[in-house]
Parts: structure tokens; sequence; C-alpha cells
């Protein structure tokens, strides 16, 4: 007789689920500063203002949190982020 | 001389564009699809820089990997079949029309072929601000064409937006 293989199914740490994820834009040489503005109003829905702020801070520090909030939301944006090409990665935000 | 007309119904039409840009334009595809480890690392780059998530890691090779390269792939063969239905005018130069809607899949293309070229030949942020030298050194002509693929880009953004 056939017996079914219990399926390895990972859920997520109830501890990440509750946690603060940032959305974190890092600095590359080759992206362009309008295409990078663009692509943070449409993905974010940031003004042009806003937009141009963040563009600005990853070009002069490296990195700019961009979103923070739930896990899924911020994988949904990393995502997206990649999807337009831009370096993006999520992390957990400092417990205060 | 190189003509660029924005169209009623927002497509564009680029005219009397020459050999050497049709050309360039034509192998925009190349650097993306050379099959350099570099290359793919860039165009798919890890969500998280905490090693201790592997299972996002995991999860993002499986499941978002391949959409993003479905999707990388779909904006190229946009772009590839409209520089098809170009035309040759009587001088030798040539015409064609991006449509409004194929106006995102240039802006990828562009930008994956760029990313692609400085992944390749390793250009450092001092290079890309250069200009190109001896064109026939290839290191070089990558130089040229990603500055016409950028300011092609930086150009079709101000209109999208």
């Amino acid at each position: 007789m056939a017996t079914l293989e219990t399926p390895d199914i990972k859920t997520k740490d109830q501890s990440d689920l509750d946690s603060v994820w940032s959305v974190i834009v890092h600095n590359d040489p080759v992206n362009l500063m309008s295409y990078v503005t663009l692509v943070f109003r449409r993905v974010l829905g940031f003004s042009k203002q806003k937009a141009e702020r963040h563009m600005l801070e990853v070009h002069n520090k490296g990195r700019s949190m961009v979103w923070s909030g739930s896990r899924e939301q911020a994988e949904l944006y990393v995502q997206q982020l990649h999807a337009h090409l831009l370096l993006a990665t999520l992390e957990k935000a400092p417990t205060p | 001389m190189l003509t660029i007309q924005i169209l009623p119904n927002g497509s564009i039409l680029f005219d009397q564009v020459g050999d050497p840009l049709f050309e360039i334009l034509c192998s925009i595809r190349e650097p993306v699809e050379s099959g350099d480890p570099l290359v793919e690392s860039r165009l798919f780059p890890q969500p998280s820089e905490n090693a201790d998530e592997d299972d996002l890691l995991d999860d993002w090779k499986a499941l978002v990997e391949p959409d993003l390269h479905d999707s990388f792939l779909a904006a190229r063969e946009s772009v590839a079949a409209d520089l098809r239905g170009a035309q040759e005018n009587s001088d030798g130069s040539y015409h064609f029309t991006i449509p409004r809607s194929h106006l995102d899949n240039w802006l990828s293309a562009l930008n994956q072929a760029r990313l692609a070229l400085a992944e390749i030949h390793q250009f450092t942020e001092a290079e890309l601000s250069r200009a190109p030298d001896d064109l026939s050194d290839p290191r070089e002509l990558a130089l040229m064409r990603m500055g016409v693929y950028g300011t092609l880009q930086e150009w079709l953004v101000s209109v999208v937006e």
C-alpha cells in the first residue's frame, strides 16, 4: 500500500511576521538618477519631491530605506524594485 | 540627421537613423544574453544581505527569479520586434516606430543592456562618466554603447513621466 510522505512545509517564524521590515535600495553607478526617481514614483507611489529625495540619499549615502512595514509587503516591494532592475533588499528593522 | 517625433497617438517615430546607431540598437540583447555569470548576478540580485535568510533566498530563486527572467526576456523581444519593423529609407538610413505601449519595454531593455555591459567590462564609476576613446577597442566600444543606450533611456524617461 502506498504511503503518503509528509510534505516539507516551511512556515515563516511568527516573530518574523510580527516584526517591522524595511525595504532598502542600494546605490549602483549604472542606474540613471531620473530612472530611479521614476521607479520610486511608480512602485512606491512617492511624489516627485519625495522620490528625488530618496534617490539622492541612495546616490550620496549608498542606501536609502524607502519603506517599512509587514514582511509580506516588503517582499512584494523588493520584487517590484528588482523587476525595474534596482538593487533592493529587505531587512528586519531594529527593535526599539 | 536623426529625427525623433512624438506622434499624436503617443508612439515615437525615429527617422533618419544611420547605420551605426541602428546597429547599436539592434545589438541591445547581446550583452544580456551573453551568459556571463556576473550579468546574471546583477539582473537577479538577492533579496536580502542576511545569509541566515536561506528560506527567503531559496524561495526567491524558485518563485521570483523565473518571473523576472520572463519579464526581462519579454521586454527584449518587444524591442527586437519594433526594430524588425524598421524600414530602410532611400538614403540608406532607417525609420521605425516605438508604440506607446512598448515604452516600458524599451526602458527595461535599455537598462538591462547598460547593466550587463557594465558587468561584463567591469567599468568603474569614473569610467562611466568619461567619453569613450579608441572605438576599435571592444571595451571603449562598450562604453560608447552604454552612452547611447543611456541617452535614449534618459529621453524615454522624460517622455513617460
